[in-house]
């Protein structure tokens, strides 16, 4: 039997379970369609990260499938995957190493440049743009000078340079200041037709943008839509 | 002195040493890849007493660095962690060696120069051997120099945008490999280790910047090799270990006395 692709659907999640050997979530259905803010909110230790390190093609689910853009995303070539956006946890990232900001979000647009989807000619604008955005002057300052905070918006700069269709973040507004968390919610509604699947623990935040929400915890989990 | 052509030798090794290893420290600090470069090494013992019992000891001294690589990368996973599994694969190695070495009784000083090395035994062989490995190297790192320092910065960040994340860690292990094998009779076991982690360590010390990072590196290589290689041509010195304590004493240096602004 062969499956019709709605091609109005950027992410369909089919009786997904995952975990490590154990299950932490199971039986997931959802799908994300562009324009959609699915808020992923629930206790630490749920399985939040984990379902979105599936989500991403990172670990294998323990049964059912993951589809980005009709494909399943284990399976998903270079030209669809720039098309996803991945904003981690601020903690995976060492401050100490020896790049620039302009290293950051260079490294991240490397695969479109190298898929002839990309001038180079507009390389430094785009990294310009994209830096002054999330406030930052200098594409030249070295990693190591940024604070918490402000390594948090260069990591969602660096997701954002692509222009993913749908940007999955882990935490994003953990370590920003209340000035910028209002400014970083400000620039998702300014992100007419992109969809956006953003895990936090602030409850309040998310929900001006949310229209879907999905509760994760202990019991099971539920999926809700959000005025 | 130059006239000498052993000294000729160990010049340009010398010199192609620098490019490689100086290519290869930078990425055995920021990926951590110091306990392989440490295991490759090691085994390559193996190799020097298979190649006494069974002849062309290059070849085997290959073939256990790149197994060592390969079956690290096999063993690694869960719970076991990718320094662990390069002891274990590097362990079973070189302890097969060992008892393999008690055939050998009598060329066993053979196989014992590998642990020192002789840069002033090098020969044309051994300057070809280096010359391809530092090639290939070369050609790695300018065709994937982007994707190498992404996926070194954010390994997951760089798998979710499409880079061959696990193809390019597999090839920097079998390069870094291939490289200490081809290079180890001239460089020794035991201070192979010191060159593929100190000159990087100092490079990182001074400096912010990826890109002047490889550059320094190389310039130390050569500067130690160089400065290493005229102290032992006048006082009968051996020149590896000579370089490592010039590079050691760079890395104090630039980590109590250099303070990054």
């Amino acid at each position: 039997m062969s499956a019709m692709v709605d091609e109005s659907i950027v992410l369909s999640v089919e009786n997904l379970s995952v975990g490590y050997g154990k299950p932490l979530v199971n039986n997931l259905r959802f799908f994300i369609k562009p324009g959609d803010c699915l808020g992923i909110v629930g206790p630490n230790g749920a399985g939040k990260s984990t379902l979105v390190r599936t989500i991403l093609g990172l670990i294998p689910p323990l049964s059912g499938s993951v589809s980005f853009l009709g494909e399943k995303v284990e399976e998903l070539g270079p030209k669809k995957k720039v098309k996803l956006g991945y904003v981690p946890q601020r903690t995976t990232v060492d401050l100490s190493f020896p790049v620039s900001l302009r290293d950051v979000i260079y490294m991240s647009l490397v695969n479109k440049l190298r898929l002839g989807m990309l001038m180079s000619s507009s390389v430094d604008d785009l990294i310009q743009a994209v830096l002054s955005r999330f406030g930052f002057n200098d594409p030249s300052t070295p990693l190591r000078k940024l604070s918490g905070g402000q390594l948090q918006r260069l990591l969602i700069a660096r997701a954002f340079v692509n222009e993913p269709l749908l940007t999955i973040m882990d935490e994003p507004t953990s370590n920003l200041d209340p000035a910028f968390t209002d400014e970083f919610y400000e620039i998702l509604a300014e992100e007419k037709g992109k969809a956006f699947i953003l895990v936090s623990h602030d409850v309040e935040g998310i929900s001006r943008i949310m229209n879907k929400c999905l509760t994760i915890n202990f019991e099971g989990w539920e999926l809700r839509d959000h005025a | 002195m130059l006239s000498y052509t052993f000294v000729q030798h160990a010049l340009l090794e010398i010199v192609l040493l620098s490019i490689g290893l100086g290519l290869l420290t930078i990425l055995v600090n920021l990926r951590d890849l110091g306990v392989l470069g440490t295991g490759i090494g090691h085994a390559a013992f193996t190799g020097g007493v298979l190649g006494v019992l069974l002849g062309a000891p290059w070849l085997w001294t290959i073939a256990t660095g790149l197994l060592v690589a390969l079956l690290s990368s096999k063993i690694e996973g869960k719970r076991v962690s990718s320094a662990n599994s390069v002891i274990v694969a590097f362990t079973f190695i070189l302890a097969l060696g060992l008892v393999l070495s008690y055939f050998v009784p009598g060329q066993i000083s053979t196989v014992m120069g590998l642990l020192f090395g002789s840069m002033l035994g090098v020969d044309i062989f051994d300057i070809v051997l280096t010359s391809v490995a530092t090639l290939l190297l070369v050609i790695f790192f300018v065709r994937y120099y982007w994707e190498i320092l992404g996926t070194s910065f954010d390994e997951e960040y760089s798998a979710v945008v499409g880079m061959p994340v696990k193809t390019l860690r597999l090839v920097i292990s079998v390069l870094l490999a291939f490289y200490i094998t081809v290079t180890i009779r001239a460089v020794g076991t035991l201070m192979m280790e010191a060159l593929l982690v100190i000159p990087g360590a100092v490079a990182l010390q001074l400096t912010d910047s990826y890109h002047k990072s490889w550059k320094i590196s190389m310039a130390l290589i050569a500067g130690s090799g160089v400065i290493s290689l005229i102290m032992a041509f006048y006082w009968n010195l051996p020149v590896s270990p000579l370089m490592v304590v010039i590079l050691s004493l760079s890395f104090l240096i630039a980590r109590f006395l250099f303070k990054q602004k």
